[in-house]
């Protein structure tokens, strides 16, 4: 959008004083006498520390309360209650920002060659639920997370999905990290937070803002949101929901970046949910009981040996040929990857309008122009910019051909399993399974008692 | 073998657990070596030298209307009798009346002060939509002293700022939550 | 419990009401939605001001200024549109509101209902385990490795798909090639080019300034962003301004980002590159060292012309210089001298100055000598631009000359028409065969021959300027000059629209006529002397005087100054134009003028 001011009128009149200063001096000094006092800004602050710690206080002791929860009480009674809480504070309240999904591009950015230091409300943020996973499992996925909890309340026909589709799609989840990293790592864009579908959902009403107005009895300082701004990610959002209304926990299971990194640390969990701390009868009652087909069914009986054998062998000496492949396609991504720069995109759109006469001029060329830096150290520094999203790609592409390879490999691992067992890495903790299993009624005592005869 | 299977099992557990726990803990370390125990927070703020006065900060801003506003630097400003931002470049008469005025909200206030000729000129934040066409006027013709800054009282500070993300001039910067403004300097 | 059936469930009255309320809601949340979307886009992103209706009003109250119904409903219009659009705002959340706490609700009662509806799991039929799990860890395999394929496969098209401009010549890496050293051409410490040299040469040469005039030697630049008016002395708009350690009169010449000039004195000689965007001296051209160069120098070199008269010539990959002692050299883009060949002391009464030309690969050498045709000393020269082979040449019975020759594409193909006394010769540009020859130039020719309209227009320095029609074949002295014309320049080539044509004299004389018959248009005489050519730029020219100022002036209707422009600095080389900047070759320093705020900048 540029604003041209119909200036040449004025410019004519004038032309002396626009001409004369640059930096320096004003171009009218108002003599308005030494009693004059000039008002200063006003500078009002942003939310202070406080804020901050409480949320991080509230974090933990969310996950505390789920853990606690899932492992020790084993009811799914608590459970939603706690994810609506969450959903209330996390999600409507605080707006959803910043969150532990999100909070990965901002470690990341920490880490890399960026000036930028981690706040340690987002630091907390990153670490608790790892924390918490890497011992307890996901405990923070079924009943902290706020972007879960609005999946789970709008699940109404869980639709089972088949086995194989999972494996696919749960590939996804490992570039839309991958992809994440790499644009937060070069300062480029936090595309977790610019494509959030829930974000605007949380935003819909300024819930956080009328219930301090109600709390301080004061007006709001303004600020309705702009619903309408957003229509594609509305739209976008709706479309999820509809979609997670039968397939539970889409967002979750195939497209949450935290989720990825989730999922392998719950795998190392020690005391992780389990269906029933007892032994398993294999009634197979708890076999629908699980939404997000995260219980894996007993795998015992022959196979053929030689034949997986030989297949398991293939797929290890292929694991480097996947990974050189990724390598190569994380290369060729890495290019139009690095146009979501900012100086990528203005360099090659400066340099579009050096060679074709025709490009016209753009904003963002406009501001460059009036910048002192020159064509040279834009092209330098975007050509710069550009190498380090080709490596980085190269690398990220790579450690998606490792992931290709590594779960090929796991899927030829034939384990023996005779129970019905939780998949470590796709359980949320959400305790539903609990009220499926006999087993477990009857360690808490609420079978009903035989019938005679 | 399941006993074999659980206590091995339990074994890469602790390794890991452990093995995580050494990560977690020296990226902490890194994390706070950097200065995140100094950093309370960063917010969002429009550096003034870089800004184009493009006016996506009024349509970009998740919020509506925007967090950012036009302020004015009273040491800064010429209090002209013809103030080239409150006044359409077409403006006939050098009166408040509508259809002289540039703002399109109405937000900036005209006022004589003690001492003709001069007015000073306030922006009334609740109108603001943060457009900038009258810092552009005052940065083109007069002393520059209106200008956009991110308010805080009304600023979401999402970590992904809409606008900084569609700043053609690049001029959205992150400061200290404890110094969350860029005032322009008076002149010396 | 699991002793009731499922239908049992549906007809109670708890999942009744919650299907109800399920329903209710569910439609009021739709209906919300569907309110506030038209409502957005209807709202979204409007201006108060930018409303037509707005607009409309606003004209109408600017061209009836102290019509008071109109101004009072334009403020009426104005601070009722303002209002709105805070109102909107308030509606869209108070909108928002609903929709969640509908939408909430919705979902509450429709999660209840279908747990209600819910029975207990009936497992049905006898599982086979072994066969699920191989046939699901197949399927899974088959999955993954698919989804990896299309994600390889999705990566490399969309690379394919999004090209790019940036290319890595573009980032000069300055630090990498040593810096010239500045103060001689030849012996001592040299820039020691690193790396690959820069190849260009796929830009496209209209766009560049190759040789003397631009890449057809018209002196014509077809870009309509040519700065217009600029200071020398004051630095209003000069880009920057760099020093040239050897003078000479030499024109600079362009190519992507690399300007290049030569410079000599008695002894030395050395082509100089600077790069565009802050006119750094890349590197320095040593002229040291070739075999066969005269251990003196010329004589009879005048100061007007100097020991670097001719201008260099480029193609994107290479350069290709030529001095007043004969010396001949081409440099790659990093500085390292591919080929070089003297060519002895010229027999010539004022300097060597015809510059270079380069013709499909083709470095065409044009080196008049001698006092009179008969002495056959004067010889066109090809040489391979790579390797510095000599391709062809030939004798021209022609006696010393100034002026450079052009290709012109004709229909008989390119022709480089040269003009010395008394031959006007055209030859083919790849061959050096000779198509055409007139007898229709005298005295010592320094303007160049200018192409307009099927003719060439060669001038006689003081006398007159003869029109060749270029279709004939061997000597046309009788049938091809279609007119003369009574005016002429001296030293200054002339420039041409295609319908007029400017001549300019060295005493500031200048004349334009029409290119069609000759005939005289106007007549102007201006304060100074020139030797640089002008420039046609934009429909204007721009001739440079010996003192530097360049005035801009239309050449139809009729003559109109429209600027002068300072350099601050005696300047007798012709002006070079690209991508809106212009490149002046003053007596000590490279100037580059670009406007501010101007493509060029």
């Amino acid at each position: 959008m540029r604003r041209l001011l119909p200036a040449a009128l004025i410019l004519a009149l004038l032309a002396p004083l626009a001409a004369a200063q640059e930096e320096g001096g004003p171009r009218y000094t108002p003599e308005l006498g030494p009693d004059y006092t000039f008002p200063q800004p006003s500078a009002p602050q942003p939310k202070g520390t406080s804020h901050e710690i409480f949320d991080v206080l509230m974090l933990f002791l969310f996950l505390v309360l789920a853990t606690v929860l899932a492992l020790k009480v084993r009811r799914r009674r608590w459970l939603p209650v706690l994810a609506l809480l969450a959903l209330f504070y996390f999600g409507f309240w605080r707006g959803g920002c910043v969150c532990p999904v999100g909070s990965v591009q901002n470690v990341t950015m920490g880490l890399g060659a960026i000036a930028y230091a981690v706040p340690l409300v987002v630091l907390a943020f990153f670490l608790l639920p790892l924390v918490f996973t890497v011992f307890f499992g996901r405990t923070f996925c079924a009943s902290v997370c706020p972007l879960g909890a609005v999946q789970d309340v709008v699940l109404l026909k869980p639709v089972r999905v088949p086995l194989w589709l999972e494996h696919g799609l749960g590939l996804l989840v490992w570039v839309y990290l991958a992809a994440a990293v790499l644009l937060a790592a070069t300062g480029s864009a936090y595309i977790i937070c610019r494509y959030d579908p829930f974000v605007t959902l949380f935003r819909l009403a300024p819930i956080g803002k009328w219930a301090e107005s109600l709390v301080r009895g004061a007006e709001p300082p303004g600020g309705t949101l702009a619903v309408a701004a957003r229509v594609d990610l509305l739209l976008l959002t709706g479309a999820l929901l509809v979609l997670c209304a039968f397939v539970g926990r889409a967002y979750c299971r195939f497209l949450c970046p935290y989720g990825a990194v989730l999922r392998v640390l719950s795998l190392l969990s020690k005391w992780h949910v389990t269906i029933t701390p007892d032994e398993c009868i294999q009634c197979r009652l708890c076999e629908d009981a699980c939404p997000f087909g995260a219980i894996r069914k007993p795998s015992s009986g022959k196979t053929n040996r030689a034949a997986g054998r030989r297949r398991l062998i293939a797929l290890i000496a292929l694991l480097p040929v996947l990974i050189g492949a990724g390598a190569v396609g994380g290369y060729f991504a890495g290019r139009p990857l690095s146009n979501l720069n900012h100086t990528v995109r203005l360099a090659e759109q400066v340099r579009l309008e050096e060679t074709d006469p025709a490009a016209g001029p753009t904003d963002a060329s406009d501001a460059f122009r009036k910048s002192s830096q020159t064509r040279q150290e834009l092209y330098a520094e975007a050509l710069d910019l550009r190498g380090t999203f080709v490596v980085g790609g190269a690398i990220a592409g790579g450690f998606l051909g490792l992931v290709v390879g590594l779960k090929l490999i796991s899927l030829s691992v034939y384990r023996t399993r005779e129970d019905y067992v939780v998949d470590r890495a796709k359980c949320l903790s959400c305790g539903r399974c609990f009220e499926f299993c006999p087993i477990e009624k009857k360690r808490r005592g609420k079978l009903p008692a035989a019938s005679a005869g | 073998m399941s006993e074999e299977k659980t206590s091995r099992r339990s074994l890469l557990a602790s390794a890991g657990a452990w093995g995580v726990g050494a990560m977690v803990g020296a990226g902490t370390f890194v994390a706070l070596a950097r200065g995140a125990l100094r950093r309370r927070n960063w917010v969002w703020q429009i550096d003034p030298a870089k800004c184009t006065r493009c006016g996506n900060c009024a349509t970009h801003c998740v919020l509506s209307p925007s967090a950012v506003k036009c302020i004015q630097s009273h040491v800064r400003c010429g209090y002209c009798e013809r103030c080239f931002a409150f006044f359409a470049p077409e403006a006939e008469e050098f009166t408040s009346a509508a259809e002289n005025q540039l703002c399109p909200t109405g937000a900036i206030s005209r006022r004589p002060t003690h001492k003709l000729p001069y007015y000073r000129y306030n922006v009334d934040e609740a109108l603001c939509i943060g457009c900038g066409l009258c810092v552009e006027g005052c940065e083109r013709f007069g002393n520059g002293s209106l200008y956009l800054q991110v308010r805080h009282d009304r600023c979401l500070n999402c970590n992904e700022c809409a606008i900084a993300a569609a700043c053609p001039a690049d001029a959205f910067v992150r400061v200290p939550a404890d110094r969350p403004y860029l005032f322009k300097k008076g002149y010396a | 419990m699991p002793e009731r059936k499922p239908s049992e469930n549906t007809h109670s009255a708890a999942f009744t009401a919650l299907a109800g309320t399920a329903a209710v809601a569910g439609v009021l949340a739709l209906v919300v939605a569907g309110v506030l979307l038209v409502h957005a886009r209807r709202h979204n992103r409007t201006d108060p001001a930018q409303s037509p209706q707005m607009r409309a009003l606003q004209n109408a109250v600017r061209q009836q200024p102290g019509n008071a119904e109109l101004q009072e409903e334009y403020r009426r219009l104005d601070a009722a549109l303002r209002e709105a659009w805070f109102r909107q705002r308030q509606f869209a959340s108070r909108g928002g509101l609903l929709l969640i706490v509908f939408a909430g609700v919705f979902a509450a009662a429709a999660v209840g209902a279908m747990a209600l509806r819910r029975g207990p799991p009936m497992p049905q039929g006898k599982a086979d385990y072994p066969a699920e799990q191989a046939q699901t860890s197949a399927a899974g395999r088959w999955a993954v490795a698919g989804v990896g394929v299309l994600l390889a496969g999705a990566a490399v098209l969309w690379a394919l798909a999004t090209p790019s401009m940036l290319s890595t010549e573009l980032a000069i890496d300055t630090s990498q090639v040593a810096p010239g050293a500045p103060s001689d051409g030849e012996g001592g410490a040299e820039a020691r080019p690193v790396g690959p040299a820069p190849d260009l040469g796929n830009l496209d040469a209209r766009k560049q300034w190759p040789r003397f005039r631009g890449v057809s030697g018209q002196g014509v630049y077809n870009g309509q962003d040519a700065p217009r008016e600029w200071d020398g002395r004051e630095g209003k708009n000069v880009l920057w301004k760099s020093p040239v350690p050897l003078g000479g009169h030499s024109s600079p010449v362009v190519w992507g980002e690399y300007i290049f000039v030569t410079g000599a004195d008695k002894q030395k000689r050395a082509v100089y590159c600077y790069e565009a965007s802050a006119g750094k001296l890349l590197w320095t051209g040593k002229m040291a060292g070739i075999p066969g160069s005269p251990a003196e120098p010329p004589d009879n070199v005048m100061e007007d012309t100097g020991y670097a008269a001719s201008t260099a010539a480029t193609d994107g990959r290479h350069v290709a210089a030529i001095f007043a002692n004969g010396d001949l050299a081409c440099f790659d883009y990093a500085g390292r001298r591919l080929w070089a060949r003297a060519l002895g002391n010229p027999k010539n009464i004022y300097g060597h100055a015809t510059s270079l030309t380069i013709h499909n690969g083709l470095l065409i050498v044009l080196y008049d000598q001698g006092d009179t045709p008969e002495e056959g000393l004067s010889k066109l020269h090809a040489f391979d631009l790579a390797t510095g082979e000599e391709k062809w040449s030939v004798k021209r019975p022609v006696k010393n000359s100034w002026a450079t020759p052009a290709v012109f594409e004709t229909a008989r193909g390119p022709q480089l028409i040269t003009a010395a006394e008394p031959w006007v010769i055209s030859y083919h540009a790849a061959t050096g065969e000779e198509l055409w020859r007139a007898r229709a130039v005298y005295g010592d020719t320094a303007p160049s021959p200018v192409f307009a309209d099927g003719k060439v227009f060669i001038v006689t320095p003081d006398t007159e300027t003869v029109a060749v029609g270029v279709d004939g074949a061997g000597d046309v002295t009788d049938s091809h000059i279609a007119f003369r014309i009574d005016a002429h320049g001296d030293i200054v080539t002339p420039i041409t629209d295609g319908e007029r044509i400017l001549l300019v004299g060295t005493y500031g004389l200048l004349t334009c006529c029409r290119v069609e018959d000759g005939e005289f248009v106007w007549e102007q005489t201006l304060d100074g002397t020139f030797h640089a050519s002008p420039i046609l730029a934009g429909g204007r020219a721009y001739l440079m005087s010996d003192m530097g100022v360049v005035r801009v002036f239309s050449l139809a209707p009729e003559f109109k100054l429209l600027h002068t422009n300072e350099l601050g600095e005696r300047a007798h080389a012709t002006p070079a134009f690209v991508d809106g900047r212009i490149y002046i070759r003053g007596v000590k320093n490279l100037y580059c003028i670009a406007e501010k705020d101007g493509r060029g900048r």
